[in-house]
């Protein structure tokens, strides 16, 4: 093939692929000098980098006061209950809606849909009040407790969990369960023997994406964990820059980079499973 | 094949499992109970009972699957739901919070304000008769009181005068005649004392008394005796605390004593029942007179202090004055010393149940439920007690989103948006998406690094890449900086639109590129082929087969990001705010969408109202459910379930 | 396969355990503990006054307490908490601004204290004021927020508004100044309220410690308590704007808000800016030397000044405390934060100058000369007025103006009238 003949017919793609890839790189690279900067700001007038400092870094590793570690922790301990909790929960109400025969499943899918649908900003205030409530009989998971925020966010994430991987059990196959199911195993058996190991992948692929939601989660653990070192990542960093006074960009950007980090890795890793996951529950619509 | 039945230690871990989430769950039910929460313990033992019968019998085997997932929905996506639907239907905004109640309770507590004079004591905290419930205070009242200076004998002969040439400067000249005092000679005006020698004054031959000295003038007869009711009153400074008074005169000579005055106290004992005066010699004072201890009156100690505090707080002891009015703490004894703060006050605002009226007892207003959530003062309408509660008004809430111009022009606004906003962003974020996928729809060099790349903003936590994008747009942000332009990307209407949709789409594309990559290997290979060999060209290929059939697989996709990005909360609320706002200064902006907009209204303003907020959620709901139930059942993804 | 029999028994066990639970009621703690609630700036300051609450003997400082200060995420998470709190987990105290006073009464969250004498005499009747609703008093002041006017090293100390703009355009060129007057603390609306006073425009008017409620008809000529006053436009046109076409546009002298070529604190840092609005939280941003020229922004005349916000912020007491049995635990604390030790250990740590006069002699000379600047010129900021209850709030209207008038180029008599009608009407709605 000459390179010419090459560059017919594949230029159109690869100018593409750069212009898109500049587009979706660029205000990472943006984050990325900010915060080996010295400079308290965004207003970064090149591209090439000015200085070159890890102050930012050390920053949040030393000042008492930016318990970073312990924001990490947190989210990580947080979306990591919640992700794996809500996806052990929520698969085995997948499965029943996907293989079970029962009176009013047509109903409850739409119902589980509607709710899904609820504008639910306005919730927290009832939210609010219930785990206020709870704190005082069981202050170990009321409010102001990463215990708390855990069973809010299983709650709010149980709808779009259960429907997502309703898609996903959709797409494996009926024969196995249908031969477990002669060899006289209960429903449950079938779930736990058949469909849980078959369906490994894709329940890590929602898990993983379900923690990387629940990262991202802000107004709700804001008001419900004030407390420094309570803090979610989310919500220490945006401490930085929603200040009264001051926008730091440096330790934002730092730790913004600190803590996607460890997020993209895993995603970039598990690539393939997501991609498969992604389409499964739409390709067979 | 595995034998499935009578899988014994399946059954056993199980019972553990259930064991102990049934103990767990009824753990906290019984705190519930204990601490008063009897709706949420009731919802635990329905929780509890759902448990068991799922778990430990076999009459419903969909509910074993459902269970847990039933529970948390219920306790925190349908309550608030609810929650909010009915909010939907009452006044509830600043001002109207509260549970009728609890607004009665409160105007009720703070129905109180101090006595005209603000009469307030300094007192010692603690008990009467040895019962602790029995709490009272030990008050001390000061009062100045005058007499003969204890020890001081010394009298003079006082000549009255005035100084310069003014009758109102009064001034006494006096003379120690009996040469009592180290003063031979001083003169004295209310507020200066100033002790003079032989060479200062002129003598009066016969008595050797001083009669003149500079710039003093002596009243005459008459003038004297038109002042004579004054005379008693009159005080002249001589040392420190002492004041020299004048006594009746004699040949136009007065006698002047020294007299002091003195801080002496009177004691009194407020108890819940009872204001007792308590004579002195039942009083231990500290060292400057005031009261610390009294007959059958014991102090709090710190422990108990704290321990009662409550109580102290709250207690009502008994004044002078008959009620309405009544003594009350105001603050615990100062660390280190004896001594609250009580102030004597009085219960104006008071409330009388039968009639549900609240009475001013010192103007005579009175206040009655006006029907809109306050007690309202029926002749006096603007005089209303505060707070107020949340009235049911049924569909005010709905009729003013119609009606009242105010709410109605931004929220058609903001509506109008929301819809272009969702519609735009798919549009965006799937031409994009599809763009890239079909480019990369062949094994091209580096397609592996293009993909990795194109997708790390889909892998980034989208709040730190939307915060990012906030403080790139930013008026000096990094954006206008490279490009050295200076362009309001956040503080334009149009521009902040733009914005807004820009980022969405860099958040948005590569999860529409990843799908719709997915999908177009799904599409069968030969449709393709098969047209290419009739002729079709790659584009009419894609127009005619691809792109249809790519639409059929990924509509209910696309319905569901449209709606997702109709409550698309975090990107509007995290990169503009709603900003800019409407003509000057309106809560709405002009990147608000219905749910930021609702936020806004009920969280982010001075006049909270959480009425109206709901009942645009309620619109919202009906909206997005309809359109999407509109999109499932076009895309029959249901079907199977009829 | 269990039997029927055996699943009974297995269920009564579960139960059993359930009841169980009863045995392990918690167990409550012996101490009893002020909670208060503060801002992510404040609330750190305090923590470091009280100490930690492990560290702290009940009694240090009220009787058998010990005080538990949580700091929130910022300012508006901290306003959401208090929104949202209930007896349950509310506070005792809260830090807050003076305009949180009137929505906090009204939604019955803060309960009425009543200071002592000697230390309501400490203050002045406007921070009374400010933190009173209809006649009751609700917190004691604690800190006062305010802005200033500093100017860079070897500025001349202007008298006029005038004065700064000649020396702006005299040494534009030859020291290569980016802006005129910039800000840097308190932004385009509260802190750039300053200046627009100083041309003529305020949210509202003082007289006698209230709002001058003599408002001008439509139409009619400027009344005494007009936010917007005739000259206004004049000196707009005079001193910070400059003829575009049949419009206007910035003449470059003052600089809201940072854009491309000026940026307020590198610039003013770097001498090519002569005049900021420097806030009294900021202590540490500028020189000592700078910070000693703090002034009111000058006005159109000698000797006149542009009011600066001189906003209180207080401790204020909620009705949780009472809810919760520590009322008079927490006027207790309340009582120690308004006295002159409280504001002097306070302000030991708080950057900001203390709301008690008679504890300034404590100060140091940053805090005098802010406090200097405000006994000069300042209004109160009474939430009320300002929060446009009809909608319009001064928050939104100030930084919007000056974008329509100086930056889009829009007609600048429509939009001041249009803004005029809207501050008037601001003026009319808080008075109600």
């Amino acid at each position: 093939m000459t390179f010419f003949h090459w560059f017919r017919q594949n230029s159109w793609r690869h100018i593409v692929g750069l212009l898109g890839t500049v587009f979706a790189i660029f205000p990472l690279y943006l984050v990325v000098l900010a915060s080996f900067s010295s400079d308290q700001s965004l207003q970064s007038t090149s591209f090439v980098p000015s200085s070159f400092v890890l102050d930012n870094f050390t920053m949040l590793f030393t000042d008492p006061k930016i318990p970073f570690l312990l924001w990490m922790k947190n989210s990580a301990l947080i979306a990591g209950a919640v992700s794996l909790l809500s996806v052990f929960i929520g698969a085995a109400s997948a499965f029943a809606f996907s293989r079970l025969r029962f009176k009013g499943k047509r109903t409850g899918l739409q119902a589980l849909l509607l709710v899904q649908m609820f504008p639910s900003v306005l919730a927290l205030s009832a939210i609010y009040v219930i785990m206020e409530r709870v704190f005082v009989f069981a202050p170990q998971w009321g409010l102001g407790t990463l215990g708390g925020l855990v069973l809010v966010y299983l709650g709010g994430s149980m709808g779009v969990n259960i429907w997502l991987m309703k898609g996903f059990v959709d797409s494996i196959p009926l024969e196995l369960d249908e031969a477990a199911k002669v060899d006289g195993a209960s429903a449950m058996q079938t779930y736990w023997q058949i469909f849980v190991p078959l369906a490994m992948p894709i329940l890590s692929v929602v898990t993983l994406l379900s923690f990387i939601g629940l990262f991202n989660e802000f107004i709700l653990a804001r008001m419900f964990l004030p407390e420094n070192e309570s803090r979610t990542v989310a919500v220490g960093l945006q401490g930085f820059i929603g200040g009264q006074y001051n926008a730091n960009w440096g330790p934002f950007a730092a730790g913004s980079l600190l803590a996607s980090v460890p997020i993209i890795i895993v995603f970039m890793t598990l690539q393939r499973y997501i991609i498969g996951g992604l389409t499964a529950g739409s390709v067979k619509g | 094949m595995r034998i499935f039945k009578g899988n014994v230690y399946a059954v056993i871990a199980k019972l553990i499992f259930v064991t102990l989430a049934e103990s767990m769950l009824g753990y906290l039910m019984l705190s519930a109970f204990g601490t008063g929460d009897t709706n949420i313990a009731i919802f635990l033992a329905v929780c509890i009972l759902m448990i068991a019968f799922a778990y430990l019998t076999n009459i419903s085997v969909p509910l074993k699957f459902f269970a847990p997932g039933i529970m948390f929905l219920i306790a925190f996506v349908i309550v608030p739901m609810v929650f909010t639907l009915s909010m939907s239907v009452f006044k509830y905004q600043t001002g109207n919070m509260l549970s009728k109640e609890a607004s009665i309770s409160t105007i009720d507590d703070q129905g109180v304000v101090p006595d005209k004079n603000n009469t307030a004591y300094d007192v010692v905290i603690g008990y009467y008769d040895g019962k602790k419930s029995n709490i009272a205070v030990l008050g001390s009242i000061e009062k100045e009181v005058e007499g003969a200076a204890p020890g001081v004998t010394a009298k003079f002969d006082s000549v009255l005068g005035y100084l310069n040439g003014d009758k109102t400067n009064l001034a006494v000249l006096a003379t120690d005649t009996w040469m009592d005092s180290q003063y031979a000679y001083f003169l004295a005006t209310p507020s200066s004392f100033t002790p003079l020698t032989d060479a200062d004054v002129t003598l009066e031959e016969e008595n050797y008394t001083a009669v003149s000295t500079k710039d003093f003038t002596a009243f005459s007869k008459a003038e004297i005796s038109s002042m004579l009711e004054d005379i008693p009153s009159l005080k002249f400074k001589y040392e420190t605390n002492y004041f020299l008074k004048l006594g009746s005169p004699i040949k136009g000579m007065f006698e002047g004593s020294v007299n002091q005055s003195m801080t002496v106290y009177n004691y009194f004992l407020a108890t819940k029942d009872e204001y007792i005066r308590v004579p002195p010699v039942d009083i231990v004072k500290d060292g400057s007179g005031v009261g610390i201890g009294a007959k059958n009156f014991k102090k709090f100690t710190s422990e108990q202090i704290s321990k009662y505090s409550n109580e102290i707080g709250n207690v009502r002891l008994t004044y002078s004055k008959p009620a309405p009015y009544f003594i009350g703490i105001e603050t615990l004894p100062k660390p280190g010393t004896n001594f609250g703060y009580a102030i004597v006050q009085i219960k104006n605002i008071q409330y009388d149940k039968k009639s549900d009226t609240f009475t001013n007892v010192l103007s005579g207003a009175v206040y009655t439920d006006d029907g809109k959530g306050n007690y309202r003062n029926a002749k006096k309408p603007k005089d209303f007690l505060e707070p107020g509660w949340r009235q049911g008004v049924w569909f005010d809430n709905f009729t003013s989103l119609f009606n009242d111009t105010r709410i109605r022009e931004p929220l058609i606004k903001v509506f109008i948006w929301t819809i272009a906003f969702a519609f735009l962003t798919v549009i965006t974020q799937f031409a994009l998406g599809l763009l890239v996928a079909v480019a990369m729809d062949k094994k091209i060099r580096g397609r592996g690094i293009y993909r990795s790349l194109m997708i790390l903003p889909y892998a980034m936590p989208s709040i730190m890449s939307i915060l990012i994008w906030g403080g790139m747009l930013d008026d000096n942000g990094a954006i206008n900086g490279i490009l050295n332009i200076s362009v309001p990307w956040l503080h334009d209407e149009w521009l902040a639109k733009v914005s807004v949709l820009l980022v969405n789409l860099w958040l948005g594309f590569p999860y529409f590129y990843l799908i719709a990559s997915g999908s177009l290997q799904a599409i069968p290979k030969e449709l393709a082929e098969s047209a290419s060999i009739d002729g079709a060209n790659p584009r009419q290929i894609f127009r005619l087969i691809t792109l249809p059939l790519l639409l059929r697989m990924l509509t209910p996709l696309l319905v569901a990001s449209f709606a997702f990005n109709f409550n698309n909360f975090n990107i509007i609320y995290l990169l503009t705010g709603g900003g800019p706002s409407f003509e000057f200064g309106s809560v709405a902006g002009a990147t608000d969408i219905l749910i930021s907009y609702t936020y806004k209204l009920a969280f982010d303003t001075t006049i909270q109202n959480y009425g109206l907020a709901s009942a645009i959620s309620v619109v919202i709901f009906i909206i997005v459910a309809s359109m999407s139930m509109y999109g499932i059942r076009k895309s029959k993804v249901l079907d199977d379930f009829a | 396969m269990f039997s029927m029999n055996k699943k009974r028994a297995a269920m009564l066990a579960v139960v059993g355990v359930a009841l169980g639970g009863v045995a392990l009621t918690p167990a409550h703690a012996a101490t009893k503990t002020l909670t208060v609630w503060a801002d992510e700036t404040r609330g750190p300051h305090l923590q470091e006054l009280f100490g930690a609450v492990e560290d702290q003997d009940a009694g240090d400082f009220v009787d058998g307490y010990v005080i538990d200060v949580k700091p929130q995420a910022d300012f508006d998470a901290l306003k959401a908490a208090l929104d949202n709190a209930t007896d349950a987990s509310g506070p005792d105290i809260v830090l807050g601004p003076n305009d949180w006073v009137p929505s906090g009464v009204k939604n019955g969250k803060l309960a009425a204290l009543t200071l002592p004498a000697a230390i309501k005499a400490d203050y002045t009747a406007n921070q009374i004021g400010d933190l009173s609703y209809k006649g009751k008093l609700y917190g004691v002041p604690l800190d006062v927020n305010n802005v200033a006017m500093v100017r860079n090293t070897g500025v001349p100390k202007p008298a006029t508004f005038g004065a700064m703009v000649d020396y702006y355009f005299a040494n534009k060129d030859s020291k290569n100044l980016t802006a005129g007057l910039c800000i840097l603390g308190g932004g385009t609306e509260w802190g750039g309220m300053s200046v627009y006073s100083a041309l003529g425009m305020q949210p509202y008017r003082m007289k006698a410690g209230k709002v001058d409620l003599t408002l001008s008809k439509p139409g009619k000529a400027a009344a005494s308590g007009d936010p917007i006053q005739a000259n206004f436009v004049n000196n707009l046109k005079t001193y910070v704007l400059t003829a575009d076409g049949a419009n206007w546009k910035s003449n470059g002298f003052y600089s809201p808000w940072d854009a491309a070529g000026v940026k307020c604190e590198s610039d003013f840092k770097a001498g090519k800016i002569p005049y900021a609005i420097l806030g009294n939280w900021q202590s540490d941003l500028v020189a000592t030397s700078i910070v000693a020229t703090a002034q009111p922004v000058p006005g159109i005349t000698a000797g006149t000044y542009g009011n600066a916000f001189g906003s209180v912020s207080g401790a204020l007491l909620t009705s949780f405390a009472d809810k919760k049995g520590n009322l008079a635990a927490a006027k207790s604390l309340l009582n120690y934060f308004g006295s002159r030790a409280g504001q002097r250990d306070y302000q030991k740590i708080e950057r900001r100058p203390h709301a008690n006069a008679k504890a300034s002699k404590f100060g140091n000379s940053f805090q005098k000369a802010f406090a200097n600047a405000a006994g000069l010129a300042s209004i109160p900021q009474i939430g009320s007025y300002l929060d446009g209850t009809g909608g319009n709030s001064w928050w939104s209207l100030a930084g919007n103006y000056w974008y329509r008038v100086a930056m889009n180029g829009e007609n600048l008599t429509t939009v001041t009238a249009n803004l005029s009608t809207l501050l008037k009407a601001n003026v009319v709605a808080g008075s109600k």
